[in-house]
């Protein structure tokens, strides 16, 4: 409903000046913008779609407080990820070994996807899900980097603005997420490695 | 394991994050070259996964998900008051960094008067009295052998120190 209000190109530099003016509609166009990217990578680190969706409040108010000390120099959604991912982390680290034992709840978040969900094939579905339990037991910093590139599908550029490191560790640390992802694979389901693969996966697991 | 450089040309060359020439350049490559043009089918291959749980539902927030947050932002101080907390907190913080110097200072520097650094019994000598009493005894011994060492040597008429 805030959305509305307003035109869709509006900049975001002018609608973070706005909030800063004491503009509360700017606020909730920015939170109508990016809710959905938000809850997106959270769910990437949180099964439960209420816990995700409390923590992205918790990100948004995050967002409120410190909206002026963002610098311009680097995109808003950047600024933004950083404080989701590190909300997230932490969210991790203070559940700590609990979310292990969190019953998947996919049928939660599902209820709230897509349209296109009933109708995705059942293998690709199953694929996903192979895949994010592997993503989820790689060590924080692999995950992160992996469901940046991976799954949110920003640059090498972005990922350094979102994570603060040089681009050169984003290659790196993108190379050996994607090695330990490969190991991770050929261990647990190695049917899904491309075929004649499985022996180059082992020699990486080995190095 | 860092990755070599042809490792980061092949992963930038999949991200798409090489340059147009760089790109082509590359391209070219993979034309002639069967070893690398294997490389690159097998990472592709491997992203297949990704790709699947990339393409997977994810969750959207709820239709009262603005007017929740908006909710919770209306209870927040002003503007004002969020950067004087701001201010105050970081001033806060620098002071208590300068307070744990001087903390951890004092303590080294009460340690060091305290003669907490100083290793027990080196400037002291411990013993049993006999033990004294028998190196004393041993001390004596060698100053008398000495004496009479420098008086079987000395030439007659040449007076003893001190006399």
């Amino acid at each position: 409903m805030f959305a509305l209000k307003r035109s869709p190109e509006t900049p975001d530099r002018d609608l973070i000046q706005e909030v800063l003016d004491g503009s509360e509609v700017a606020f909730a166009e920015l939170v109508d913008r990016y809710k959905d990217r938000v809850l997106r990578l959270l769910s990437r680190y949180c099964r439960d779609a209420i816990e995700c969706e409390d923590l992205a409040q918790d990100v948004f108010l995050k967002v409120f407080r410190k909206l002026h000390t963002f610098q311009h120099g680097s995109q808003f959604f950047t600024w933004l990820y950083r404080i989701t991912v590190n909300a997230a982390t932490d969210h991790l680290s203070r559940a700590g070994s609990r979310r292990l034992k969190l019953v998947e709840d996919t049928g939660v978040f599902e209820r709230g996807c897509d349209a296109e969900s009933p109708t995705a094939p059942l293998e690709a579905q199953e694929l996903a899900a192979v895949t994010r339990k592997i993503v989820e037991g790689l060590p924080e910093k692999f995950r992160t980097i992996l469901v940046l590139r991976e799954f949110e599908d920003l640059s090498y550029t972005e990922i350094a603005e979102v994570l603060q490191i040089q681009l050169g560790t984003v290659e790196s640390r993108l190379f050996r997420a994607r090695q330990r992802f490969k190991d991770a694979l050929t261990r647990e389901h190695p049917e899904l490695l491309p075929n004649g693969d499985v022996a180059g996966a082992t020699r990486g697991a080995k190095r | 394991m860092n990755p070599s450089a042809e490792d980061r040309l092949l992963q930038r060359y999949l991200d798409r994050e090489l340059s147009a020439d760089e790109s082509a350049a590359f391209a070219g490559r993979l034309l002639t070259d069967a070893t690398l043009r294997d490389r690159v089918q097998q990472a592709e291959a491997l992203r297949a996964p990704l790709l699947a749980a990339a393409a997977a539902p994810t969750p959207r927030a709820s239709m009262a998900f603005t007017q929740k947050v908006m909710a919770e932002v209306r209870r927040q101080p002003s503007r004002e008051q969020l950067m004087r907390f701001d201010l105050s907190a970081s001033t806060l913080r620098v002071c208590r960094r300068i307070l744990l110097a001087a903390a951890v200072l004092c303590a080294i520097g009460a340690a060091a008067l305290t003669g907490l650094f100083d290793r027990p019994g080196a400037d002291t000598l411990q013993a049993a009295p006999g033990e004294v009493q028998q190196e004393i005894d041993r001390l004596d011994a060698a100053i008398r052998a000495d004496q009479q060492r420098q008086e079987q040597g000395r030439p007659h008429g040449v007076p003893r120190r001190g006399n």
